[in-house]
């Protein structure tokens, strides 16, 4: 159980780095090349941890969970890149995470 | 954000996800063997091959969007292809979809036209923002 908490966290941490990566690479110039292939490479490490997570839980139990991810991006938007996201964006971000949890756990 | 957001990239993004989804669940229908042999023989298929095709061109797409819109913003929108890919595999694989899945489908709908919708907040300011001189004098 540990582990597949762990390993989730870690999961939906990376793809979360993953995009602040993405992000970066498209505001400068100057090091554009090493943030994509970070970001690829934080894709893959995510990957193999996905693969991971899928061995020691059912996928309609995990894949909602990471649904968070909308509010963590949003977020790192907030924080890391000083976003101005106002009540009607916040708002819309908590039903996407819902309607995504949803869809991933009707199968 | 008063920018005009320009959903012909959002669009594109969707289309190209849930084309990538179909070549990868192809790849993995097709994909033979067992353990590390099945994950050697997806690299066999020619779908795998169109996916990371594919993927490249997501991307170049990503980046654009991101270009030149708010990461909280653009992140969201992505979601768009959850519900594309849901309706395609219904068609290509015949999976049925259940009412849940649908309500989902709904809300994201919803919380897509909400965050895209515009932000009379940043006219407000503009406005303000113009009538403040007048004031002045």
């Amino acid at each position: 159980m540990l582990a597949l908490i762990v390993l989730l966290v870690s999961f939906i941490t990376l793809d979360a780095g993953e995009q602040i990566f993405f992000t970066l690479a498209s505001k400068k110039e100057n090091k554009k090349i090493f943030f994509i292939l970070t970001a690829v490479f934080l894709h893959l490490v995510a990957l193999a941890a996905w693969l991971w997570v899928l061995k020691l839980a059912p996928i309609g139990i995990v894949l909602p969970i990471t649904s968070i991810n909308y509010i963590l991006v949003g977020l790192a938007g907030k924080f890391l890149f000083k976003e101005d996201i106002d009540i009607r964006r916040w708002t819309a971000i908590l039903i996407i995470t819902i309607g995504t949890a949803l869809v991933w756990s009707g199968k | 954000m008063s920018k005009k957001i320009s959903y012909e990239l959002f669009i594109a993004l969707a289309l190209v996800d849930t084309v990538i989804y179909i070549t990868e669940k192809l790849a993995v229908v097709h994909s033979s063997g067992a353990g590390i042999m099945f994950y050697a023989n997806i690299f066999l298929q020619l779908w795998i091959w169109v996916g990371l095709f594919l993927a490249v061109l997501q991307l170049l797409l990503w980046l654009k969007i991101l270009n030149k819109n708010d990461l909280s913003l653009a992140y969201p929108i992505t979601s768009l292809s959850t519900p594309t890919t849901m309706l395609v595999a219904q068609f290509f694989f015949n999976e049925h979809l259940s009412l849940q899945v649908w309500i989902g489908t709904l809300l994201i709908s919803a919380g897509i036209v909400l965050i895209s919708s515009k932000d009379n907040r940043v006219d407000k300011e503009i406005i303000n923002s113009n009538s403040e001189p007048a004031c002045e004098i």
